[in-house]
């Protein structure tokens, strides 16, 4: 597209591009010391081959024309300095680290969310749908936590209406865990404004954090005992230790649970651990209009995972 | 007498980069009035040209995610701006090849929502005074009063999305 650049190696051109492009453009977000000037015979030649490219005149500078040169010029630079680079691998690096634009995920369901999200009345498209286009997402960024980079989970969620069920709005909550550029679906639920207080939540997390207040159940990892575990490092010293359910006495319960950690040096590193009630929840449910396909019950279903170190 | 708040907009997209890539440190544009229109016109602020104003800038942004444009001139000005700056950080040694790739794939295919503006709001303390730099007028679109602020910190301002 730039005849004034092919007898340049692709390192000089980007840099002459790059100068060109941060010296037309208005505020540069560059400091003056950074900034540097190319000949601007150079600059006006390779402006004009885009300007004759583009079907645009050498005196158009309309906002519109000007879109197209931007617009031009990124992608000439893209261009150059992406050839030859595994696009997979740094969409796996971004995906990550929770940077790609939520249509570029892959995404993969478990069985967990078969046998139980699924039975809940929430579908696969819907999911998915949700997961392209969600009303919030909230990546949890595990070195932020003194975690490694791999045991990265997201959060979305996506506000549902339906007409057949009484209280039609709900929100619809998504667990994934992040594998570079592919989410794995771990569970999703519907959290009815009118079962979970959401009064003080404003993020994804906060939602989570009062759907499981609500229908989750307390429970033992080493020495602490409660509802959710997020990131943390606990002692533990013999695998009895590592989860203790609280059932309560004569009452048979459906409880699914997701305990994602790690053994390193006695210390057991829970990723993301909960329990969620699943008579209750499926009770709730049924309270809003929803037929619940009937779950295979049992004391504990617990769908842990440990990575041994 | 100076105004107390500071405003500049930006896209998210550019808070990101500042966070991951820049140390947290954002480079940002500002002016102390968040519209100009709103002002009395015999006010130095309401020479504010709408190119530089704050609330005209978040406006335009608005619009053209809103509408999806690809040919707009604001999406597509940030887009060439941050794959020059990639370049221009990597060659100065700044950020590693593979961060100036990640930013130059990311900048090129970020959904229209990744560009939503945001409007920061700066309050004017002891410590952000001195690192004002004043726009001269040659680099300005109007007579209105503009600064650059190279290093401000996240902890130093307020994000509003309108």
């Amino acid at each position: 597209m730039i005849p004034s650049l092919n007898q340049v190696d692709s390192k000089t051109a980007q840099g002459i591009l790059a100068n060109l492009t941060l010296g037309i453009l208005p505020r540069p977000d560059i400091p003056e010391s950074m900034a540097e000037s190319i000949d601007p015979r150079l600059g006006e030649k390779i402006l004009n081959e885009l300007r004759v490219h583009l079907r645009l005149k050498r005196n158009d500078n309309s906002p519109r024309a000007l879109g197209k040169l931007y617009g031009a010029l990124s992608e000439e630079m893209a261009k150059l300095a992406l050839k030859g680079v595994d696009l997979n691998v740094v969409k796996a690096r971004l995906g990550q680290q929770g940077s790609l634009s939520p249509s570029q995920y892959v995404i993969k369901f478990t069985v967990t969310f078969v046998r139980f999200g699924e039975k809940c009345g929430i579908s696969r498209q819907q999911v998915e749908s949700a997961l392209r286009k969600p009303d919030a997402v909230e990546h949890l960024r595990p070195e932020h936590f003194g975690f490694d980079l791999e045991k990265a989970t997201s959060l979305f969620l996506k506000t549902q209406t339906t007409t057949s069920a009484p209280s039609g709005l709900y929100h619809l909550l998504i667990l994934t865990d992040r594998h570079g550029y592919t989410l794995d679906v771990l569970n999703a639920w519907r959290v009815y404004p009118s079962d979970v207080d959401l009064s003080t939540a404003t993020t994804p997390l906060d939602v989570f954090r009062a759907f499981v207040e609500t229908f989750g159940t307390t429970f033992r990892i080493g020495d602490k005992e409660k509802k959710l575990f997020m990131y943390e490092k606990l002692p533990i010293q013999t695998d009895e230790e590592m989860v203790k359910i609280n059932t309560l006495q004569g009452v048979e319960r459906l409880i699914q649970g997701q305990v994602v950690g790690q053994f390193n040096n006695e210390m057991f590193e829970v990723v993301i651990s909960y329990q969620i009630d699943y008579a209750n929840y499926t009770e709730s449910l049924r309270k809003h209009g929803l037929k619940v396909t009937a779950i295979t019950r049992g004391k504990f279903k617990a769908n842990a995972r440990i990575y041994e170190k | 007498m100076p105004s107390a708040l500071l405003y500049s907009t930006n896209s998210y997209l550019k808070l990101y980069i500042q966070e991951i890539y820049r140390g947290d440190v954002h480079f940002v544009w500002c002016s102390e009035q968040c519209d100009s229109k709103t002002l009395s016109s015999y006010s130095p602020g309401a020479l504010t040209a709408p190119s530089s104003n704050p609330a005209d800038i978040y406006k335009e942004l608005k619009r053209d995610v809103e509408g999806r444009d690809r040919h707009s001139a604001k999406i597509n000005a940030q887009k060439a701006r941050f794959t020059g700056l990639a370049i221009t950080w990597e060659q100065a040694g700044e950020i590693t090849t593979s961060q100036k790739d990640d930013i130059i794939y990311l900048v090129s295919t970020a959904d229209f929502s990744l560009w939503r503006p945001l409007l920061y709001v700066i309050p004017r303390t002891s410590a952000i005074e001195p690192r004002l730099q004043h726009v001269p007028m040659a680099g300005r679109a109007g007579i209105g009063i503009e600064y650059k602020l190279p290093d401000l910190k996240r902890s130093e301002f307020e994000i509003i999305e309108l």
